[in-house]
């Protein structure tokens, strides 16, 4: 076990899966360079401020990019959105983690273990959901 | 020791808050839009709000901390186990300040946290300080030791009084929407003692180059130690009369002795907030330790301290224990609290002739009235004077007119330069033999 004596694995992880869903935007067409700076920019707030005030913010700017494009079609479409969707349930789950408090989370593998099963649960019901609402 | 489980401990988290407005905002922009795909971007937050969208009813886990040993010497190890049980589905975390000194220097140490039986493993902690008397880590705040399961730390502490316990706990559910901050138990108390030898920076309480020679606390008296030749005066008694050298010398000589009394030393510590406490301390330690060595009785008082009751004379290695306990009680005070402590030390049972060694840097009136009792009782008192010279003017005034004070009551008054003017200040030549 690891003592979680820095934030920086956490906050790594972070970025990465809000680097992430910003690339899946952008595959998905609806990430212009100017929105590019505005997701780098809230990941960084919600890195170093308050987690949860920024990544709801953050959270909510991906849905509304995506609401504002016009609905993909196909398989691709909808393994984008289900990607986007996991990163997007990633980021809130790590958020509380970024918290620099007295109570911060280790990253033991028990820990880990608790942490991901959510993560996976996430993942499978937009898998689901995805299925539903494309009507197969 | 186990902390006390709370009443309502759980409570919702700002991220089942975030679920919630996330799985509205996405389910409200879906129907305006007649976006369904939008269903599937928000569906994981409207999992996470139904997971969570009741209290969890899982008790708080309890948390123990054990020290091993409770008592120990400085420069030795302390090992401080803290545990609590994962009998919770969630995630809990435990934060750990590995020293809580009443307030003493740095120390090195390391940590070995050993999580659940599966995930067995450690983690080298570096040591830390949290308030400094000497003033030398005040740059670096302490960091806090995190660890689930068990959390063993061992230590090499300081001087003084120790608390070890978990500073917080903290639990969370898998899914982030309810948390617990389990307040912190009640800390356990170890006690370390000052160093005894050993330390290069500490002489022993004789000064280099001094001869071996009576102990300043004997006094004259019937005895069997030799001291000395005199003249004979009216009175004394035919006993007394050195015959061979009364022949040599053609006139009454008698043989004069040390008294079969044991040398007595009362030290008086001014507990005042000072940086070079943490020394004093350690030297009145080695002088105890020596005098008793000696044979010599010592008493002790922590001027400033209301909570620490004067010692009386004693000797042993047990009063010497009792003497080291008390010495690592001493916490410095800003202002004396100390309001019963001159009458119980006026009340100690002392011998005449006591030498009485003060180190204090003179900032409490109040003892001045209590050394010039001192003396009055027939006690050689000397004060080493521990203050800061470079002091205001004003301070500086006031602590000249306090020892001038204690001057004109015959009460020796010398700056305190190092170890070895607790030696020098208890061997005075005017208190040789009388």
């Amino acid at each position: 076990m690891t003592s979680l004596s820095t934030r920086h694995p956490v906050a790594i992880a972070y970025a990465g899966v809000s680097v992430l869903a910003a690339i899946v935007q952008h595959l998905g067409g609806r990430l212009s360079p100017a929105l590019l700076v505005v997701l780098v920019a809230l990941t960084a707030l919600a890195w170093v401020n308050h987690p949860h005030r920024w990544t709801t913010l953050l959270i909510l700017v991906h849905v509304r990019l995506v609401a504002s494009g016009s609905p993909g079609h196909g398989i691709p479409a909808q393994a984008a959105l289900v990607v986007l969707a996991a990163c997007l349930g990633a980021l809130h789950l790590l958020a509380p983690w970024l918290a620099w408090r007295s109570y911060r989370l280790t990253v033991d593998r028990r820990t880990l273990t608790v942490a991901a099963r959510p993560l996976a649960a996430m993942t499978a019901f937009a898998v689901a959901a995805a299925l539903l609402t494309s009507g197969r | 020791m186990t902390s006390p489980a709370p009443s309502q401990p759980w409570h919702a988290t700002p991220a089942w808050w975030r679920a919630l407005a996330v799985a509205v905002s996405g389910f409200a922009l879906a129907v305006v839009l007649r976006r369904p795909d939008l269903i599937v971007l928000t569906s994981p937050f409207a999992l996470a709000v139904a997971m969570d969208i009741r209290s969890p009813r899982t008790r708080p886990p309890s948390v123990s901390t054990e020290v091993e040993p409770a008592m120990l010497r400085e420069g030795e190890s302390v090992r401080v186990t803290h545990h609590h049980r994962h009998d919770i589905d969630g995630l809990l975390t435990l934060s750990v300040h590995p020293l809580d000194p009443i307030g003493h220097a740095g120390h090195v140490g390391h940590a070995d946290h050993v999580g659940h039986a599966d995930h067995a493993g450690h983690a080298d902690h570096a040591g830390h300080a949290d308030r400094s008397v000497e003033g030398q880590n005040d740059a670096h705040p302490p960091r806090a030791t995190l660890f689930t399961g068990t959390c063993r730390t061992t230590m090499t502490p300081p001087w003084g009084s120790h608390l070890a316990s978990p500073r917080a706990s903290h639990c969370l559910t898998p899914w982030g929407g309810w948390s617990m901050q389990l307040p912190s138990p009640d800390p356990t108390r170890y006690l370390v003692l000052p160093v005894r030898a050993g330390s290069p920076p500490i002489p022993e309480p004789r000064p280099f180059g001094r001869e071996p020679g009576p102990d300043a606390g004997l006094r004259e008296g019937e005895g069997l130690d030799f001291q000395g030749l005199r003249s004979h005066q009216p009175g004394e008694a035919p006993r007394r009369v050195n015959w061979p050298a009364t022949l040599r010398t053609g006139r009454m000589v008698v043989t004069q002795t040390y008294a079969d009394t044991v040398p007595a030393y009362l030290l008086i510590l001014d507990a005042h907030a000072d940086p070079r406490l943490g020394d004093l301390v350690r030297q009145v330690g080695q002088f105890a330790a020596a005098a008793i060595r000696r044979g010599g009785a010592v008493a002790l008082a922590v001027h400033g301290s209301g909570d620490l009751a004067p010692i009386p004379l004693g000797s042993g290695e047990r009063h010497l224990t009792r003497l080291e306990m008390t010495l690592a009680r001493v916490s410095p005070r800003e202002a004396p609290t100390n309001d019963y402590q001159h009458g119980r030390t006026r009340r100690l049972a002392l011998l005449p002739g006591t030498i009485v060694l003060v180190l204090s840097p003179l900032v409490d009136p109040r003892l001045t009235a209590l050394l010039t009792h001192l003396q009055r009782q027939h006690m050689r008192v000397s004060v080493l004077d521990t203050s800061d010279p470079a002091v205001g003017p004003v301070d500086a005034g006031v602590q000249v007119v306090r020892r001038r004070t204690l001057q004109v009551a015959g009460i020796r008054v010398s700056r305190y330069d190092g170890a070895a003017a607790l030696a020098l200040a208890s061997s005075h030549p005017r208190w040789s033999l009388r």
